[in-house]
């Protein structure tokens, strides 16, 4: 399978060092773990002696590429709820035990975040590896009080984090009207952003400390969340023309640059997936189109998307996918072949799929990427 | 005809061990401790490094060499870097050293990355014992860091 480039063998200068590493002064030592991307190889390096702890310990960890994991359903195990985890660094799946979001909806983000709600409408920040769990300002705050019979799974659409000068700043799509709210980590309610007209928000960005909207006809907004109260929205560019009939819209920030990809697919056949990718040009408002993404990857699905550059463990000019959407998977129950990543090579227009393992799609969530970290 | 020659400008360095190493100046620059020293005039004829031995001054310069020829290709000089760090890990503990020392960013780096490579996919074992560390946690200490993720300690190389 090409899907993954293959590991380059060391193994020829593996014998045992007669040097004394831990004489190695600490912040070289935080280079070297600097270099390992994968947190399961910082993990192992971390539990080695003292010194080497001290780097995770310090919050020295900081590698330039984050991987996203793929979050995955969760399975029962002896009646103990474990949540499926997919590595797409180590290509290889781990369970992790997670109470806090045992029947949870889900969303994911950078900065290891993942953004729950309950049955009780609870929202929550959950770092699935720290297991540190922060309060969210209450649902009430989001006017819930207009909507009779609210249905729990569906209120909120989706919702990620940003982080904003230092400061986590959770983003939400809710509500009937697809509206836009966001809270601060010190706030104590919901700032909800009114719009004049009518419009129907379906994904949001965090670019050079702002945050851009996109609309689902996919007209590009930007929130003032900084600015009066209540907070402005811009209309700052119409969609490129040439797009039509697309299947799902996102925006990704990619190494300085604003993203949209426009998701192409025959629903009957997974395998047909493609995608146009354009790029925003502020001074002249204007999208163009982008035929090549360098030694980017992009990792897409309906709730949260990212980029990283290509390393040892993922070439660039792909785009990864996900399975994502729920309400498509219902009316095929019959036909569905599982959770599955795609790559889509931008090069030769050609998609990979590989399968996740089987799940019935009664126990099914919408598979989302996180980026996971320790701090 | 007549031909005209540029004096290619030599600075000689002096490791550890009294050696002496005549180099072009424009080579040993992409050190920036020596520019430093060139461009602070505290260098006279000779640089003397100390905290670098003859036998990682060889290597040092084979690699700064390289990399100061302009016209080998992206995909030429990552070949190289590669080739360059298939060392043992004692030499390339030394060079990570040296580099550090001499500040060449780009080869402290490619070491670093080879030593993370080693570890890939590793247990904390066997980190251990190639890297000959000593375990200084207690046996309590360690089954908690173990228990605290436990995940990620499944399904490593085999030892």
């Amino acid at each position: 399978m090409a899907m993954f480039r293959e590991r380059p063998c060391l193994g020829i200068c593996r014998k045992s060092s007669t040097v004394d590493w831990s004489q190695l002064p600490y912040d070289l030592l935080e280079s070297i773990a600097n270099q390992l991307h994968a947190i399961e190889d910082f993990l192992a390096f971390s539990a080695v002696c003292h010194l080497w702890r001290f780097v995770h310990l310090n919050k020295n960890w900081t590698p330039k590429t984050h991987i996203p994991w793929l979050v995955l359903n969760e399975y029962h195990n002896s009646d103990v709820p474990l949540r499926r985890i997919f590595s797409t660094c180590k290509f290889k799946e781990h369970k992790l035990l997670l109470p806090e979001a045992h029947g949870h909806q889900i969303w994911g983000s950078s900065h290891g975040w993942l953004v729950t709600v309950g049955q009780d409408l609870g929202l929550h920040l959950l770092n699935p590896i720290t297991r540190v769990c922060i309060d969210l300002p209450t649902h009430c705050t989001l006017g819930i009080q207009a909507y009779a019979n609210v249905d729990w799974f569906s209120f909120i659409r989706k919702a990620t984090v940003f982080k904003i000068q230092d400061e986590f700043v959770t983003m939400a799509i809710y509500g009937h009207h697809y509206s836009l709210a966001f809270a601060r980590q010190t706030d104590s309610a919901w700032t909800t952003v009114q719009v004049s007209t009518h419009v129907l928000f379906i994904d949001f960005v965090c670019f050079n400390s702002w945050i851009l909207a996109l609309s689902v006809v996919g007209t590009l907004f930007l929130v003032e969340i900084d600015g009066p109260d209540p907070p402005r929205i811009l209309d700052i560019a119409s969609p490129p023309k040439d797009e039509k009939g697309w299947q799902q819209i996102y925006l990704v920030e990619s190494s300085g640059n604003l993203l949209m990809v426009f998701r192409y697919e025959n629903i009957y056949l997974p395998k047909t997936v493609n995608f146009k990718v354009y790029q925003f040009h502020f001074s002249t408002g204007q999208w163009t189109i982008l035929e090549d993404l360098g030694d980017r990857v992009l990792f897409v699905d309906d709730f949260y998307c990212t980029s990283v550059s290509a390393c040892d463990d993922f070439r660039g000019n792909g785009i990864y996918f996900t399975k994502d959407n729920l309400d498509f998977l219902m009316r095929i129950e019959q036909n569905w072949d599982g959770q599955y990543i795609g790559l889509y090579h931008m090069n030769d227009d050609t998609t990979e799929i590989f399968r996740l393992g089987d799940v019935s799609p009664s126990c099914y969530t919408c598979p989302i990427w996180l980026v996971p970290t320790l701090s | 005809m007549a031909t005209t020659t540029t004096e290619t400008k030599m600075l000689t360095l002096c490791t550890s061990d009294k050696q002496q190493f005549q180099i072009e100046e424009t080579i040993a620059l992409q050190a920036v401790t020596i520019r430093n020293m060139v461009e602070d005039e505290c260098a006279s004829n000779v640089i003397p490094l100390p905290n670098v031995n003859s036998k990682i001054m060889i290597q040092i310069i084979e690699y700064l060499k390289k990399h100061v020829d302009s016209s080998v290709s992206k995909e030429d000089m990552e070949k190289f870097d590669s080739a360059f760090v298939e060392k043992k890990l004692s030499e390339i503990f030394d060079i990570i050293l040296a580099a550090n020392y001499l500040n060449i960013k780009n080869l402290l780096d490619i070491c670093c990355q080879r030593v993370a490579d080693v570890m890939k996919n590793k247990s904390p074992e066997w980190v251990r014992r190639t890297f000959n560390i000593v375990n200084d946690f207690t046996a309590e200490e360690e089954a908690k860091i173990r228990k605290e993720h436990e995940w990620a300690f499944e399904g490593v190389d085999e030892d």
